[in-house]
């Protein structure tokens, strides 16, 4: 199973959607590390180059997750995790969900997402990493 | 649920899947005791019928829609837009910088300035939000914790000053509770920024000022509604709030001042759920409690010492943001309870907030469902329409017996802030969020549209939601920085540093921080002056 960084950005306290997840993932049989509330971008990319993620979540409700999307997307691209999917939840408009999707976040939840259906996602999307690896180095993954 | 689920309970014929309300309480199928409420009269201690004895037949609820975004010129045009449309209070929202105290360019909030809220870092915008408002014949509710509540405050007073108001003739109502705001009272939230005991103390520092100098202010809000709206139920809504706000009343005593000084201006902000008849149960519940507590406790001799007044917003929680339409039907429910449970005060939650800050249309919306309820229903014309109803006055008194149970078991731990600092609140929280979500998941707890009656195929919701200027963090960001630049401000160290004495020395902080708001300090540097004379630094 993975391990999944989970991070609340900013100021925004709302954490009853990420903290559900968060149960939701280790329920799921994944390694969830939930780095709370207050985090700047830059915090969130070196934990999850600290503890080694295969795939990192924001949640944002009343901060903008389309700026949120793109400084976290970037920011773990400086510190060499570009190929670590970023997923987005919280309260999100079509616009924004497209937005997102264009800035390279993988997948977005919105409010009321069934329990299947964000672990199948997320299996997806692990799924494809996990293949890509092992393409790119050639062995196939530790995990 | 599944369609084969569905279809069977077509054979069955539809029923609920079971008879409790929402705090779990098993309804019979009917009652036909005597009720005990009977010989209770509106306008008569211990108050359960309502605080006055003709109710809205004399004044209906203020419609006090919450409202807030952007730059305070933004902000200052919604609000005459919704005074135009018949909002008779204003609730001011601030963004979470200005609720935590620091100013629009600090690193923590990049991206976040004016969401959410309004801006408000300096004098000058204070007086661009309340450009052209009355302050001595519209109240407003103003939306900020402590400490930064001291300062927000102290600039609200220099805006009055300025234009000739005394502090006497303000009307409305300062939030100022250490506890509830940040999303309810998760403990990370609370205690992040400042430590409990040093916001409990500023904002009992702003309650005595308020007492002593501002006659028609109300002092505190005690948000019982953002705690509801982690997950929790209404018994615990009702006895977190009561155990806090009896706890501010007993410091308050003990601080010299007499209860009958400061306990009319004690308000409440709760919330309205779906559970109709619970919610209003549970309103006529709180007000036979609190009246109790204020007299049998703390010896309070006036009537007005025993009111439970309370602002009510309609739960956001139940809103989906699937079929967002059904929400209108929802919040006009609500609404209805609010008002059959003797609400001073209503804002209806918009149906798009599952999305985004409310757009002008969808505010107008909010006040015309009050507007609907008020003036086409008659449910307004005699007080307390559903008192002597067999079922509200058995849930009235069930409840009642439960939140004095929760408020006991409280008490037991040393009160409210001491259960909360060692995390039992917070434990309560979680239990009963996933609780919720577990009832919903398994559709024991029916959302219609969500988790039943659900059309998979319908198309993403075309509506026109409320959208910010983009640029407007940078430019709150620039112009903080060029009034610090700009300003002249001779007395402002010495003013933060009378500021700093004061707080390490245990004194009231207001004060100190009127002569710093005066001398030119933004909200962000008083809150500093704050930090550092506790010792107290946030990294970031």
């Amino acid at each position: 199973m993975a391990r999944i960084v989970l991070a609340k950005l900013g100021s925004d306290a709302h954490d009853l959607g990420v903290t559900t997840v968060a149960r939701w993932l280790r329920e799921g049989g994944h390694e969830v590390v939930y780095a709370g509330l207050y985090n700047t971008p830059e915090r969130v990319a070196q934990m999850a180059l600290q503890e080694d993620a295969d795939l990192v979540g924001v949640s944002c409700l009343s901060s903008d997750a389309v700026y949120a999307g793109r400084r976290v997307r970037q920011t773990l691209e400086g510190v060499g995790l570009g190929r670590v999917p970023l997923v987005v939840g919280g309260v999100v408009t079509p616009d924004m969900k497209a937005e997102l999707g264009r800035l390279g976040v993988a997948a977005v939840f919105g409010p009321g997402t069934p329990r299947e259906r964000l672990l199948e996602s997320i299996a997806g999307l692990l799924a494809a990493t996990t293949q890509a690896r092992g393409a790119a180095d050639g062995t196939p993954s530790p995990r | 649920m599944s369609t084969d689920r569905l279809f069977d309970r077509y054979l069955e014929g539809e029923r609920p899947a079971d008879y409790r309300t929402l705090s779990g309480i098993e309804l019979p199928p009917f009652l036909a005791d005597r009720p005990s409420g009977a010989g209770e009269r509106p306008g008569e201690y211990p108050f359960t019928r309502g605080i006055h004895a003709e109710m809205y037949r004399k004044r209906l609820w203020t419609r006090r829609q919450q409202s807030g975004y952007g730059t305070p010129r933004e902000s200052n045009e919604r609000l005459h837009y919704l005074l135009r449309q018949g909002a008779t209070g204003l609730n001011i929202d601030t963004d979470m910088a200005t609720k935590l105290g620091a100013d629009p360019d600090h690193p923590l909030f990049e991206g976040e300035i004016g969401r959410q809220g309004t801006s408000i870092a300096t004098l000058e915008d204070m007086a661009e939000l309340f450009d052209g408002i009355p302050l001595d014949k519209v109240s407003s509710t103003l939306i900020v914790q402590p400490p930064a509540s001291a300062p927000f405050l102290a600039m609200y007073l220099a805006v009055a000053r300025r234009r000739g108001i005394p502090p006497s003739a303000l009307i409305g109502t300062i939030m100022n509770c250490a506890l509830t705001q940040l999303s309810g009272a998760t403990l990370q939230a609370n205690t992040h920024f400042f430590p409990i005991e040093f916001s409990v103390r500023v904002g009992l520092d702003v309650m005595e000022y308020c007492t002593r100098e501002l006659r028609r202010w109300n002092i505190v809000n005690v948000n019982a509604y953002n705690m509801r709206e982690t997950g929790i139920n209404a018994v615990q809504e009702a006895a977190f709030a009561l155990a806090l706000a009896l706890e501010y009343a007993e410091r308050l005593v003990a601080r010299g001042l007499p209860v009958d000084a400061f306990a009319q201006r004690m308000a409440f902000f709760t919330a309205a759920h779906l559970d109709l008849f619970e919610e209003v149960a549970k309103l006529r519940a709180m007000r036979r409690i609190w009246a109790r507590l204020m007299r049998e406790r703390l010896g309070a001799t006036e009537d007005r010492s025993c009111w439970f007044r309370t602002a009510i917003q309609t739960a956001a929680l139940p809103l989906t943001a699937q079929e967002p339409l059904n929400n209108i039907v929802r919040a006009a429910i609500q609404t209805l309870a609010a008002v059959l449970g003797g609400s001073q005060s209503i804002h209806t939650t918009s149906y798009d907030e599952a999305y985004a800050l409310p757009s002008e249309a969808s505010h107008r919306l909010s006040i015309r469902t009050q507007q609907v309820i008020g003036f086409e229903t008659n449910v307004v014309k005699t007080a307390d329409p559903l008192g002597g109803s067999h079922l509200v006055e058995w849930l009235t008194d069930r409840l009642e017996t439960d939140i004095l149970a929760m408020i006991d078991e409280i008490r037991s731990r040393g009160g409210f802030v001491a259960a909360f600092t060692a995390g039992w609140v917070e434990q309560q929280i979680r239990a009963a969020r996933f609780a919720h979500m577990d009832r919903v998941e398994s559709g024991d707890q029916p959302v219609v549209g969500v988790n039943c009656f659900r059309d998979e195929e319908a198309e993403e919701p075309k509506m026109e939601f409320f959208a910010y200027e983009q640029e407007m963090p940078e430019a709150r960001m620039r112009y903080v920085r060029e009034y610090r630049a700009r300003r002249e401000a001779p007395g402002l160290p010495a003013a933060l540093d009378a500021l700093r004495r004061a707080t390490a020395a245990g004194e009231s902080v207001m004060p100190p921080v009127l002569a710093a708001v005066e001398a030119g300090a933004t909200i962000g540097e008083v809150c500093r002056a704050f930090g550092e004379a506790i010792g107290h630094t946030v990294e970031g």
